[in-house]
């Protein structure tokens, strides 16, 4: 009810429930854009610019409906796309691009596996388990067949127990 | 990571308040205070750029977008220095000085200050032509469709850079010396290297090549994926930013990507590098609305939105100190000076710098603020 609250208080000009809006959701956008790329300021990039792109469609945002999916939705792909523009690249001999140093969130443990996954896996695993959605959520997110979730998320834990 | 929520925050808060109508906005940020856009706003400027008695309409539309409070003419430059400014279709090329003085040098195409800002070199037609600003043309070079001239050098040895149909060609400063540098470079102005003499980066061929003007000998070839609109380097020759509409490619001095810019959906326009600094001015289209973004190159995530606002945005140029940027915005027929939070307009800026026919003028300005 609060999160309906601060958005009529935004559509209407106010700085303070945008603020709101904002510490809400940020650190899960941040950490969730992170986790797929990679890359720390890739990941400040993607979730600045999902947030502004919030800002842009404040005023024809259904109030009804909640915030978090929608604003995933842009993080996560966008965060592909990056990621996947960042192999381009690499492919193409693009000069020498100099990847960020290793993300400390991601050594040593469990999501530091991550890393080696596909960015479309990666995808659906941080939106599983650390966004918390339902595969059918998934589905909805990323304009997938809800199958296809399915495959991707086993493949994905698959993959990260063979290289445990 | 709670420097980089609060840095997300402060960019987020700005652009919310630039783009909420002003009677919701605190007294704090009045500073970047717009008018409303007119709904429909791109679809009236087309419908009425069709007809004179649509250009009043145009004309109304554009009193309708701005800073409010302008001021009602150039009556001087913030920051030391001279001002180059290209009228496009006949309108020639003027000189505005710090004070306020102003005058046409002639009615040249395009314009590009010496390396000090001793000279002029301009085109017309069919001629490169180099000036000195007081005593008028020093001499001219007969050439076809001559476009972009660059200059470089010290102070006693010079080339200037420039395209023609036929390629990159490249003359000395005293107008001896012309030779064709390459035939297939693309259509995009050179960028001489400000940390290698006499050397030049441009487009051919799918790739971005520095080269030796002298000898010929190529430094190095950095292929790239996109079309570039332009080239900057940064004033200590470290980066070179390769421009295009969908993103901009960072080099370093070896020819590697250090960066790549872009943002969701938007148009990138133009890069201009802050004198002295790794501080990439941006200016990008996002639908009917632009901004100009300043970017860290040094440090990756670190990019604030100086200015935001409806319609379209042409040239910047910074002031010779770094401490203003310029920024032609034709949508609004004004010119903002904006320094960290401070706007400064210049309105009726059409008129300031009036092309032959009277319609409003394409105004160059990039790169030509000079030499204080």
């Amino acid at each position: 009810m609060a999160e309906r609250a601060w958005i009529k208080g935004a559509q209407r000009g106010s700085v303070a429930d945008l603020e709101r809006l904002f510490r809400e959701h940020w650190p899960r956008a941040f950490r969730a854009a992170r986790l797929v790329t990679g890359d720390a300021a890739a990941a400040e990039d993607i979730a600045q610019e999902a947030f502004l792109a919030a800002v842009r469609n404040l005023d024809r945002f259904d109030r009804r409906r909640p915030f978090a999916p929608w604003l995933h939705r842009i993080v996560v792909n966008r965060a592909i796309d990056w990621t996947r523009a960042r192999k381009l690249r690499a492919e193409v001999e693009l000069g020498e691009y100099l990847p960020a140093p290793p993300d400390p969130e991601l050594n040593g443990d469990a999501l530091g596996r991550i890393t080696e996954l596909s960015p479309e896996h990666r995808a659906v695993v941080v939106l599983r388990y650390v966004l918390e959605y339902t595969p059918g959520e998934i589905a909805e997110l990323l304009d997938l067949p809800r199958g296809t979730v399915n495959s991707r998320l086993r493949r994905g834990l698959d993959r990260m127990k063979e290289l445990e | 990571m709670k420097d980089v929520e609060q840095r997300t925050w402060e960019v987020v808060r700005r652009a919310f308040e630039e783009e909420r109508p002003p009677v919701r906005r605190s007294r704090a940020s009045n500073s970047l205070l717009l008018a409303t856009v007119l709904a429909g706003l791109v679809t009236a400027t087309v419908a009425a750029a069709a007809s004179p008695s649509g250009r009043a309409v145009l004309d109304q539309v554009r009193r309708a977008v701005g800073i409010t409070h302008a001021d009602a003419a150039l009556f001087s430059l913030p920051a030391p220095g001279r001002l180059l400014v290209v009228s496009s279709e006949g309108g020639g090329v003027w000189l505005a000085h710090d004070n306020g003085y102003k005058r046409k040098l002639g009615p040249y195409e395009d314009a590009e200050w010496s390396p000090h800002g001793l000279y002029v070199v301009a085109t017309t037609k069919n001629h490169l032509v180099a000036l000195d600003v007081e005593h008028g043309v020093r001499w001219t070079l007969a050439r076809h469709d001559p476009v972009w001239p660059r200059w470089e050098g010290t102070r006693t040895d010079t080339r200037i850079a420039y395209l023609t149909r036929a390629g990159l060609r490249v003359v000395a400063g005293d107008g001896t010396g012309d030779r064709l540098l390459d035939r297939y470079a693309g259509d995009v102005p050179p960028a001489w290297d400000p940390g290698r003499l006499h050397t030049v980066a441009y487009y051919t061929g799918g790739a971005i090549v520095l080269r030796n003007a002298d000898s010929g000998r190529i430094v190095w070839r950095a292929p790239i994926d996109v079309t570039p609109s332009g080239l900057t380097w940064s004033d200590d020759g470290r980066y070179l930013a390769v421009t295009s509409s969908p993103k901009s490619v960072v080099l370093d001095a070896g020819g590697r990507l250090r960066r790549s810019i872009s943002m969701l959906g938007a148009e990138l326009l133009e890069t201009a590098f802050k004198p002295g600094t790794h501080l990439l001015a941006v200016s990008l289209r996002l639908r009917q609305r632009s901004q100009i973004r300043l970017v860290d190159v040094d440090h990756p995530g670190r990019a604030s939105l100086l200015f935001a606002g409806p319609g379209d945005f042409g040239d910047v140029a910074w002031s010779p100190n770094g401490r203003w940027l310029l920024l032609n915005w034709p949508s609004a027929n004004q010119w903002l000076f904006v320094s960290g939070a401070r706007v400064h307009a210049v309105g009726n800026i059409g008129q300031e710098f009036p092309r032959h026919d009277k319609l409003g003028p394409t105004l160059q300005i990039a790169g030509r603020w000079c030499c204080s």
